[in-house]
C-alpha cells in the first residue's frame, strides 16, 4: 500500500511554557453501531473483541492492542488503533454496522500541565478535572468546525483533538496561534 | 491650588516612577497610578470635551462611570478611544490624548457650540431631519457633512489593529463578580464550602470600596488595609482570581461574558494578547458589584473640579492625591462625611454642605475632629470658573429651592447625591428593579429564574459589616443551590443610612435659570429632560433615545435616576411610576477585537482543503472560493488567464482526457436493512431495487416539492450505500435525513455518517479516459461491457509497486465518458499524481472548477445556479424523475396547482443572435421590445463554448422550450441596462442523446 500523506500542510510542532503541541499519529478509526434492539449484544461483543471493558457514554477505555475504544454516541463507538488493523467485530447488518473512517479525522495533541489551559482557546466544554478526567471524550465544536477531543493522559495530562480532514490546517494554525500566547 | 501628590499614604509604589506623555508632554506617575490620578496630580484640570457643547471637562470619578476625563491612547493603528482615564494604568511611555477637540481639549475651537447651544437641545438630529420650513430632506443634506464629522466622541483608526486578541472559555461553580467587601466574603463562604469560585475584579487591585477609603477604617475589629491584605491571603491559591477583568454582560442560561485587559498595563508586552475575551459558564454568580455615587444637578456642574465626594476621597485614600487644597463637599446623605473625613485627614481645608438640616451625630464629630467645616440645610447652587472652579455659590434648600446664595472660593466641589446599586448585568436579562425610598434608588429584590444572589452595596446594603454578612450569605446560598440544599438563608435587608437621605436631584433658583447637567457624557441638561416631557416623549425609554441620557458607553451609570428624577416632576408623578430604563450589555466599552478574537484575517472564517491540495499546488494551481472549500479554480499555463486556461482545459476534456478534483462533493454512508428502504422514501425516484455494483442519480425534494438537492448514490452492498450530494449542501443533506429518520421513520433501522472527509476523489473524463484509467488501474475492467454507465467497481490505482485502494463509478457530468474514483484521503495525494501522470501522458491535462462548469453548461447539467430553492424537477427538466408508483418526501405538495403550471420558468438554453455576443448571468430575460416590469425569466449560468465555438447560457424563462423554443428574447444585464439578443434553444446544447457518454 501506498504510504498516507499527512492532512497537514506544514509541520505540526511546537514548545512553549507548560505545553506541547504535536501532531496525532495516523492510525486506524473503525467506527461500529448498533441498533436499538441489539444495542447490548453488539456493545458486549465489541468490548470482548476489543479485549476491554464497555465504556460508558463520551468515554474511552484501553483495548488490549494499546488503542482507545470510544463510546461516541448513544449507538455508536470508535476503536482507534494502529494503522491497518482490522475492525475488531464486523456485526451483521441485523445487528448492527461498521465504517472504516481511518482518514476521515486530523488530529493533533496538546500535553503538558498548560494544555488544558490551550484547550479553553480552541473549545467552549468543560475541560476542568472533574469534568473531563484523563479518558474523557466530547464532540464540541471549534470555529465552526466539528471537533472531537480525547484526553489520554500521558506523564501528565494530554488531549488529543480533532477535526474533520479537511480543515487540519485551520486546526493547526489555530494552535500555533494560541500556543504562541504561552511563552 | 490644584491637584497635588501627598507626601504619603495611598496605595502606590513611589519608588517606582512611571514616565508618560499627555498630549505629547512628559509627565512622571507611580506606579500604581491611573491615568487620571497622575493628571490629577500633576495639576491637570481639563482632561475632556463634551460631546455637544465641547465644554472643558475635568476629572468626575474615580472609576467606570466617568463621564469627563474621557481620552485616547496610542498613536497611529494602536490608537484606543473613549478609554476612561480612571480606569486606565499608566505604563513606562504611554502616550495619552484629548480627544473630541481641536487643537487641543485645553484651546478647543468647538466650544463655540456652546453659543450656540439653544440649536442643540435634546431632539436635534431628529428636527434636523425633519427641517424648519418643511423640506427635511434637503435640509439634512445639507448639514449632514457637518454633524457627522462634528459627531462620536474620538476617532477610530482606519488602519488594521496589529494588536492580537484571545477568547477563551471557562467553568466554574460560582462566579463572584466584584471583588469589595461582599465579594470577598462571597468567595471566601462559596471556596470553604467546596466550590470552585472565579473571582473577577475589573480594578488592577482588589478591594472596592476597601481601597477608596469609603469601607471605613476598620473592618470586622482589623485596620481595613490589614484585613484586605488578610482576606487576598486567605484567597490565594484557593480560588481563580482574575484582575483588570470586567463582566461586561449576562446571557441566556447565565453565561458572562468578561473583558481581561492583559497588557495595556504593560510597557512590554512580549506575545501576550492585548485583551482577553473571557466566557465563562459558572453554576452561580454572586453579584457584587457596589454601588456608583450620583451627582446631584446644579449649575455648572459639569465644570473641572466639580466630581463625586468619594471620588475625591478615592484619590486621597488609594492614590495619595489632592485634588485641590480648598474642597467643598457636598451632600445629601451620609456618606459625604465619611469622604470629607478623608479628605480633612490629609490635610485639605474642606467644608461639607448638607442639605438635610440635621447633620448624623458619629459623621459629624468624625468630619469635625480633622477640621471639617459642617455646614447642615446648604446645597450647592452654581460653580464658578470657565476653565475649572475658582468659586461655587451655594445658597439654604428648602426641599425644591435654593436661596440665600453666597460665594465661596474653592478648587474643588465634590458631590454626594446618593448611591445607585450597579444592577446592569441582572438587567441585561430583563430583570425590573424596585424602587427603594430609603435609599432612593432602584433595587433588585428577586432575581426571578436567573442563578444569580446579589450582595452588599449592588444589593442596597452600604454598611460594610452589613455587606460582609450578605456577601457571606450569597456564597452559601451559591453553593447551597448547586449542591441540592434546599434551605436558603435570606440575603438580609438593605442597611440604608443612620439620617434619612434627602431626595436632592436638581438645585434651582427661584429667579433664573441654571445651566445644569444631567449626563455630562452626552451633555444632557436637565433642561432637555423637561423639554422631551414638553414635546410629548412620556415614556421613559423614548426620553432617553430622544435626549441621549445614558445611552452609549455610560449606560445609565451617572445621570439616570435624576433623569428619570426630573420626568417624573414633569409628569406629575412618582418615580416607580415612571419605571426605570433597561441597561444593555455592554456594561463597559469592550473591544471589536476581543470579539472577533482569532478569527480575522485568514481566520474570520475556516478553510476547507483536498487531500490533493499539494498536487494542485504543483501544477500552479489558482484556488477559488466556494463555501469553505478552497476549489481548483484552473491551472494557468503560460500567458494564459482564467479564460484562456478553462477554454484549453474545456477543450481538452471533450479531445482527449482531463482530470477534475471532486473530493469536495458531499458523502454519507448509508448504512443498514432498511437503508434501501430509507433512499427509497427520500429520493423521488426509486432505489429499492438498485443493483449492487450499480449508480443510480437521484432527486431529492423539500417537504413544499421544491428540489433539495441532487446527486448519485452507490450501492456497495445489500446495507450500504455511498450517497454524493453537492459540494453545498453536504451538510444541509446530513441534517435532513437524521431529522427524517429521527422524527418520522424511527423504525428504520439506518445510521448514517459523514465520509465526506474520509474519501477524496477525481473525475476522468474524455474519449481517453478509458484507456488512461486502463493503464493507472490494471485491475478494473473499463470495458463498456464490463463497466458499464452507473456501473461501480473497487479495485486499485496502480501507483509505481504500490497500490491505492479506490472505488470507481463511471458516472459523466461533463458530457463525456468519464469515471469518479474515489480513495481515502492520505492516498489521494498519490492517486491524483498517479493518474494525472498518466493524464499527461495521453496528451491531457487536470482541469479546473471554470471548465468543468462550462462543460456541464454544454451539456445542460444543472447546479446551484438553477436549484435555487424556487426551482421544481418539472421547471428543471427532471419531471421525468418523478416515481409514480412509490410515496417519497415532497411527492404531494410537487403536484400543486401552482407548481406544476406550464407557464413557469423553465430550464432552457441560450445563445446569441449575433456572434461575438455576450450576456451575463443575472440578466432578465424581455420579449423583444418589451423590456419592462420582472420580465420572462432570468440568465442563469453562462459560459464560452469551446466546443459549440460561441458564447451560451442556461436560464429559466416562462413557459420554457416549449413556448420559446427558436425564438428570440432580449437579455438585459440589470446592472448597466445593455441588451443582447439571445435564441432560446434546449439546454441540452451538446451530445443531447448522450452518445459520447455512453460509449
Amino acid at each position: 500500500m501506498v504510504e498516507r500523506s499527512s492532512p497537514f500542510a506544514a509541520t505540526v510542532q511546537g514548545r512553549a511554557d507548560g505545553v506541547t503541541l504535536a501532531p496525532m499519529a495516523r492510525g486506524s478509526l473503525w467506527q461500529v453501531a448498533a441498533w436499538g434492539d441489539t444495542y447490548a449484544e453488539v456493545e458486549a461483543a465489541l468490548a470482548k473483541a476489543c479485549g476491554c471493558e464497555a465504556p460508558a457514554p463520551n468515554l474511552a477505555v484501553a483495548t488490549k492492542d494499546g488503542g482507545q475504544l470510544i463510546r461516541t454516541e448513544p449507538l455508536k463507538w470508535w476503536v482507534l488503533g494502529a494503522d491497518g488493523a482490522d475492525c475488531p467485530l464486523q456485526p451483521d447488518p441485523a445487528d448492527g454496522a461498521w465504517l472504516d473512517l481511518g482518514h476521515d479525522q486530523a488530529g493533533v495533541t496538546l500535553s503538558g500541565p498548560n494544555a488544558a489551559e490551550l484547550l479553553k482557546r480552541m473549545v467552549s466544554i468543560d475541560v476542568r478535572e472533574a469534568a473531563f478526567p484523563n479518558g474523557a471524550f466530547a464532540t464540541t465544536d471549534m470555529h465552526h468546525m466539528i471537533t472531537r477531543v480525547l484526553r489520554l493522559d500521558a506523564d501528565g495530562p494530554c488531549y488529543h483533538v480533532m477535526v474533520m480532514r479537511s480543515y487540519a490546517d485551520v486546526l493547526r494554525e489555530v494552535a500555533s496561534h494560541h500556543l504562541a500566547h504561552f511563552g | 491650588m490644584t491637584g497635588y501628590r501627598l507626601p504619603q499614604g495611598g496605595r502606590i509604589n513611589r519608588e517606582r516612577s512611571v514616565n508618560f506623555f499627555w498630549d505629547g508632554t512628559r509627565h512622571v506617575g507611580c506606579q500604581g497610578d491611573t491615568v487620571a490620578s497622575a493628571l490629577m496630580a500633576h495639576g491637570e484640570r481639563i482632561v475632556g470635551r463634551g460631546f455637544k457643547y465641547h465644554r472643558p471637562r475635568g476629572i468626575m470619578s474615580a472609576g467606570v462611570e466617568e463621564g469627563g476625563a474621557i481620552v485616547s491612547t496610542g498613536r497611529g493603528p494602536e490608537r484606543v478611544t473613549n478609554v476612561k482615564a480612571p480606569m486606565a494604568e499608566i505604563r513606562e511611555g504611554l502616550e495619552v490624548f484629548g480627544q473630541n477637540a481641536f487643537p487641543s481639549v485645553r484651546y478647543d475651537l468647538g466650544e463655540v457650540n456652546n453659543l450656540l447651544g439653544r440649536f442643540f437641545s435634546a431632539g436635534f438630529y431628529y428636527k434636523t431631519f425633519f427641517g424648519m420650513l418643511g423640506r427635511g430632506t434637503w435640509e439634512w443634506m445639507q448639514f449632514e457633512k457637518v454633524i457627522r464629522r462634528a459627531a462620536g466622541m474620538g476617532r477610530a483608526s482606519d488602519k488594521p489593529d496589529p494588536d492580537h486578541y484571545e477568547c477563551v472559555h471557562d467553568h466554574c461553580d460560582v462566579l463572584v463578580i466584584g471583588s469589595g467587601p461582599a465579594g470577598l466574603a462571597a468567595a471566601e463562604a462559596a471556596i470553604a464550602a467546596g466550590m470552585d469560585v472565579i473571582l473577577a475584579e475589573q480594578d488592577f487591585k482588589l478591594g472596592g470600596a476597601l481601597l477608596t477609603g469609603m469601607a471605613g477604617d476598620t473592618v470586622e475589629g482589623q485596620v481595613a488595609d490589614a484585613w484586605l491584605d488578610a482576606k487576598i491571603n486567605d484567597l490565594d491559591g484557593k480560588g481563580r482570581i482574575w484582575r483588570r477583568t470586567t463582566a461586561f454582560g449576562l446571557y441566556d442560561h447565565g453565561v458572562v461574558g468578561l473583558l481581561e485587559r492583559v497588557t495595556d498595563h504593560l510597557a512590554d508586552k512580549n506575545s501576550l494578547p492585548r485583551e482577553r475575551l473571557r466566557i465563562v459558564r459558572p453554576g452561580r454568580i454572586v453579584m457584587a458589584t457596589g454601588a456608583v455615587e450620583r451627582p446631584i444637578a446644579f449649575g455648572g456642574n459639569d465644570r473641572p473640579g466639580v466630581m463625586g465626594a468619594a471620588a475625591a476621597a478615592a484619590y486621597v485614600h488609594r492614590f495619595a492625591v489632592a485634588p485641590a487644597r480648598d474642597v467643598i463637599i457636598a451632600t445629601n446623605n451620609d456618606s459625604g462625611y465619611r469622604s470629607a473625613e478623608i479628605l480633612g485627614r490629609a490635610g485639605l481645608r474642606t467644608i461639607l454642605l448638607d442639605a438635610r438640616d440635621t447633620a448624623p451625630e458619629a459623621g459629624k464629630a468624625a468630619a469635625e475632629a480633622v477640621g471639617v467645616d459642617v455646614r447642615p440645610g446648604f446645597v450647592p447652587v452654581e460653580a464658578q470658573g470657565s476653565r475649572g472652579v475658582h468659586s461655587l455659590d451655594y445658597g439654604l434648600w428648602d426641599g425644591h429651592n435654593a436661596h440665600s446664595t453666597r460665594r465661596r472660593g474653592i478648587d474643588v466641589v465634590a458631590v454626594s447625591g446618593g448611591w445607585t446599586p450597579v444592577m446592569h448585568l441582572i438587567s441585561h436579562k430583563g430583570i425590573k428593579p424596585g424602587w427603594n425610598q430609603e435609599l432612593t434608588s432602584f433595587v433588585v429584590e428577586d432575581t426571578g429564574q436567573e442563578p444569580v444572589e446579589i450582595a452588599g452595596a449592588a444589593a442596597g446594603q452600604f454598611d460594610t459589616q452589613a455587606a460582609i454578612e450578605a456577601g457571606a450569605i450569597a456564597g452559601d446560598n451559591a453553593a447551597r443551590n448547586l449542591t441540592g440544599k434546599r434551605r436558603r438563608k435570606e440575603r438580609g435587608p438593605v442597611t440604608g443610612w443612620d439620617q434619612p437621605i434627602e431626595p436632592v436631584w436638581e438645585v434651582k433658583l427661584q429667579d433664573r435659570k441654571l445651566k445644569s447637567f444631567v449626563d455630562p457624557q452626552h451633555d444632557v441638561t436637565t433642561e432637555d429632560i423637561r423639554q422631551a416631557h414638553r414635546e410629548g416623549y412620556i415614556s421613559v425609554e423614548h426620553m432617553k433615545r430622544y435626549t441621549t441620557l445614558g445611552m452609549a458607553t455610560d449606560q445609565g451609570k451617572m445621570g439616570n435616576i435624576i433623569g428619570l428624577a426630573l420626568m417624573a416632576e414633569a409628569a406629575g408623578q412618582s418615580i416607580p411610576e415612571t419605571g426605570t430604563t433597561t441597561f444593555r450589555p455592554p456594561y463597559t466599552p469592550i473591544s471589536i477585537g476581543a470579539v472577533a478574537a482569532d478569527q480575522r484575517g485568514k481566520h474570520w472564517r475556516p478553510t476547507r482543503h483536498t487531500p490533493m491540495r499539494a498536487e494542485h499546488e504543483r501544477l500552479g494551481v489558482e484556488f477559488v472560493d466556494a463555501g469553505f472549500w478552497k476549489r481548483s479554480w484552473y491551472y494557468p499555463r503560460e500567458g494564459e488567464d482564467m479564460a484562456k486556461a478553462a477554454m484549453r482545459e474545456a477543450t481538452t476534456v471533450r479531445s482527449g482526457v482531463g482530470v477534475v478534483d471532486v473530493s469536495t462533493l458531499g458523502k454519507i454512508m448509508v448504512q443498514g436493512p432498511d437503508a434501501a428502504e430509507f433512499l427509497n422514501r427520500v429520493y423521488s425516484n426509486p432505489f429499492a431495487k438498485l443493483p449492487v455494483g450499480k449508480a443510480r442519480y437521484g432527486l431529492m425534494l423539500r417537504d413544499d416539492g421544491i428540489v433539495f438537492d441532487d446527486g448519485t448514490t452507490w450501492r456497495l452492498s445489500e446495507t450500504d450505500f455511498f450517497m454524493t450530494t453537492t459540494t453545498a449542501n453536504a451538510g444541509p443533506v446530513m441534517v435532513h435525513l437524521n431529522n427524517l429518520l429521527q422524527t418520522r421513520w424511527t423504525d428504520l433501522k439506518v445510521h448514517f455518517t459523514s465520509v465526506s472527509d474520509h474519501w477524496g476523489g477525481v473525475a476522468v473524463a474524455g474519449p481517453d479516459a478509458r484507456e488512461v484509467l486502463k493503464s493507472a488501474s490494471p485491475d478494473i475492467d473499463f470495458s463498456n461491457s464490463a463497466f458499464p454507465f452507473m456501473g461501480v467497481r473497487q479495485g486499485h490505482i496502480q501507483a509505481g509497486n504500490q497500490k491505492i485502494p479506490v472505488m470507481a463509478a463511471r458516472l459523466s457530468f461533463s458530457g463525456e465518458q468519464a469515471w469518479e474514483i474515489m480513495a481515502p484521503a492520505d492516498y489521494c495525494a498519490a492517486m491524483f499524481r498517479t493518474i494525472e501522470r498518466h493524464v499527461s501522458e495521453a496528451g491531457g491535462a487536470p482541469y479546473g472548477l471554470e471548465a468543468m462548469d462550462c462543460l456541464r453548461v454544454e451539456k445542460g447539467h444543472v447546479t446551484g445556479r438553477e436549484l435555487d430553492g424556487r426551482t421544481t424537477a418539472h421547471d428543471a427538466g427532471l419531471g421525468w424523475m418523478f416515481s409514480e408508483k412509490k410515496p417519497y418526501i415532497g411527492r404531494v405538495l410537487a403536484g400543486r396547482e401552482d407548481l406544476v403550471r406550464t407557464d413557469r420558468p423553465q430550464l432552457v438554453g441560450l445563445i446569441p443572435v449575433e456572434d461575438g455576443k455576450t450576456f451575463r448571468a443575472g440578466s432578465i430575460l424581455f420579449p423583444e421590445g418589451e423590456a419592462q416590469g420582472h420580465g420572462l425569466g432570468h440568465v442563469s449560468s453562462v459560459a464560452d463554448s469551446p466546443t459549440l465555438k460561441s458564447w451560451i447560457g442556461l436560464g429559466l424563462i416562462e413557459g420554457g422550450l416549449s413556448h420559446w423554443g427558436d425564438k428570440t428574447v432580449m437579455a438585459r444585464n440589470p446592472v448597466d441596462g445593455v441588451d443582447v439578443r439571445v435564441k432560446v434553444v434546449s439546454p441540452h446544447m451538446y451530445d443531447p442523446d448522450g452518445g459520447r457518454m455512453h460509449g
